[in-house]
């Protein structure tokens, strides 16, 4: 009945039979699949924790990764530098850092501290005008299973705690058959780097048996390179919002991308979910998935981050814009009656629900049907209009129902309405949008 | 090799048996993703990411025998998402890069016709045609009657004919 239907699918599968496999890169990307699965096994999720200074920094941490490509040039450098696979581990999800460490901008420090059997190094760092993120790893001799930085504070030589903008740091990490080496990264993201190149950094570590204060001194040798600013000045229209993109400076950690919002719009834009650079190759830069994605400048002003090419130098450069969290303007805010325990006010849609006050904590529900890994509030104030500083905020995800955690120290002292800003919500406008940058 | 056992003793939580059974696949599960995704790299983050699965779910395998179908499977899904993902400026440049890479003019119709096709149809169209597969093993895969999936079958192929016929029209003008 369909003879010559079945025909052509035969002759397409044959058109297959000599289509050109990379049998090593297939192999090792079967091996980084079975590794990852094999380390999940063992292992709680690492939690970053992310910390916030004046500026509203929106930060997310995105569970997916994805895995880049190592040349044999660059293989052969990583296997020079001692725990530089453990940093190429980490920044397996970020092509702009990759790039930064093969083009040797990765700095190393080896500068290390033991007490009582636990020792901490600062392995190196990469920086750039506005960025510091700095490699640690945590050794004992006996198996942990559970190695928490407790405290990181970092210093100016003057032992003077440094002004920074936003800070991104894994702190917690476990396994349920214990490890005797850990290691993560610390982010940190200032207005400006600080002009001196000594620092010193505080650290508290706990461990199964111990908790130890370290200090360690460092100092950057490498010369920063900088910035590269591409004036833009275009917009475009997602589903009647418009978007205006003024400039894009490319940092060796991350491009910054100034976008202003029309305050005309009727909707208030939260976070660009699907947004990258694409060069004249059609190769393409995502968003900063783990770590710091955007800050907002004002209600209507915000920067985006997204991975660096600054090592790459495409000759035309575009953004291409697909999808946007957006709320109506008139439901940003997410209001409770913490005497009550009530929902007063929330974005439409039965995404959020079953609101609790239980003691100092505000305890909400989140259902989505696609993932969504970041926290929905910002800026939190009660109702005399007084800011809340919250201690800290829990996303507990069980089974697809996500519980949403907020610590206020004292929470009865404050007056109820609490309104909390909607800064990250799973409901989206689309598009398709390409602008050019370069 | 006896593929059964292997199978039994990689659900069983052996590594190498797993590691054996993905290598074995590897070339289909390349090649199915290939034709989905169109290019390398997003193929080798599939493979990756359908060995991490697999390795995840490896108790769902219900029967042995079912192993590779189940496991294609999981490719054909996660193909889905990334499509479904993916903007379509993007991917539009993608088919076209391919094609200016291949004077085929056969395989680029049918290509271009599978793109268009329900997730389902493709599927199915992906098991039975490009790997081969019977009927009754699609069925048990995904867990249906034969004659379900019978049905689909057919369904597909009328709709690829629709697909190739709308291509043709285009062509003709």
């Amino acid at each position: 009945m369909y003879k010559r239907e079945e025909e052509k699918l035969t002759e397409y599968k044959n058109s297959y039979d000599d289509i050109k496999v990379p049998l090593d890169l297939l192999d090792e990307a079967i091996l980084t699949g079975f590794q990852k699965a094999k380390a999940e096994k063992g292992k709680k999720p690492r939690n970053r924790k992310m910390l916030f200074s004046f500026m509203a920094a929106a930060i997310l941490f995105f569970g997916f990764f994805t895995s880049i490509k190592l040349s044999p040039a660059f293989a052969a450098y990583v296997a020079d530098i001692p725990g530089m696979e453990k940093v190429i581990e980490l920044f397996r999800g970020d092509k702009g850092r990759m790039l930064a460490i093969e083009n040797e901008y990765y700095q190393e420090i080896g500068v290390s501290q033991e007490k009582n059997g636990l020792k901490i190094t600062i392995d190196g760092a990469i920086a750039d005008e506005n960025g510091l993120v700095l490699f640690y790893s945590i050794e004992s001799a006996e198996k942990q299973k559970e190695v928490i930085l407790e405290e990181v504070g970092l210093l100016d030589q003057n032992g003077q705690k440094l002004n920074w903008s936003s800070a991104s740091m894994e702190t917690h990490h476990a396994s349920e058959e214990g490890e005797t080496s850990y290691n993560g990264s610390l982010e940190y993201f200032f207005d400006s780097l600080p002009v001196q190149k000594d620092f010193e950094i505080k650290i508290k570590v706990k461990s199964d048996q111990q908790t130890e204060d370290y200090k360690l001194s460092f100092s950057l040798e490498k010369e920063i390179m900088t910035k590269k600013t591409y004036k833009i000045n275009k917009s475009v229209m997602i589903e009647g919002q418009k978007i205006t993109f003024v400039e894009a400076d490319i940092y060796p950690l991350r491009v910054a991308v100034h976008v202003k919002m029309d305050p005309a719009n009727s909707k208030k834009l939260l976070n660009f979910d699907d947004i990258m650079l694409v060069d004249e190759n059609g190769e393409v830069w995502n968003k900063i998935n783990n770590g710091v994605s955007a800050s907002r400048i004002s209600e209507n002003e915000a920067i985006l981050y997204l991975q660096s090419n600054y090592f790459n130098n495409p000759e035309r450069l575009y953004l291409e814009i697909n999808k946007i969290q957006a709320v109506d303007k008139s439901e940003a805010f997410v209001v409770v009656d913490t005497d009550k325990e009530q929902l007063l006010k929330k974005p439409s849609g039965n995404q959020l629900y079953d609101f609790k006050v239980e003691e100092d904590y505000l305890m909400f529900k989140l259902q989505t049907e696609e993932e969504f890994n970041a926290f929905p509030f910002g800026g939190i104030t009660d109702g005399n209009g007084e800011e809340i500083t919250p201690k800290q905020t829990e996303m507990l995800d069980h089974e697809g129902e996500v519980e949403l955690r907020v610590n206020i120290p004292n929470l009865k002292e404050f007056t109820s309405p609490i309104s909390l800003e909607v800064s990250f919500f799973p409901t989206w406008i689309t598009g398709n949008e390409k602008v050019r940058i370069k | 090799m006896n593929d059964e056992k292997t199978v039994q003793r990689a659900i069983e939580g052996d590594d190498t048996a797993f590691l054996n059974l993905i290598q074995l696949y590897k070339i289909d599960l390349y090649k199915t993703g290939y034709s989905f995704l169109k290019n390398e790299e997003d193929v080798l983050e599939a493979i990756q990411e359908v060995t991490y699965r697999a390795y995840k779910n490896i108790r769902s395998v219900r029967e042995a025998s079912y192993f590779k179908t189940w496991l294609i499977r999981i490719m054909i899904n996660y193909c889905n998402d990334q499509l479904k993902k993916k903007n379509r400026v993007v991917l539009g440049d993608e088919v076209l890069t391919f094609q200016g890479s291949t004077d085929d003019y056969v395989t680029l119709e049918i290509e271009d016709a599978m793109l268009a096709l329900d997730e389902r149809s493709r599927e199915i169209l992906t098991l039975k045609y490009f790997h081969d597969m019977k009927i009754k093993d699609i069925a048990d895969s995904m867990q249906r009657p034969e004659g379900t999936v019978k049905t689909w079958l057919n369904k597909a192929l009328k709709s690829l004919r629709e697909k190739l016929e709308e291509k043709g029209g285009n062509v003709n003008v």
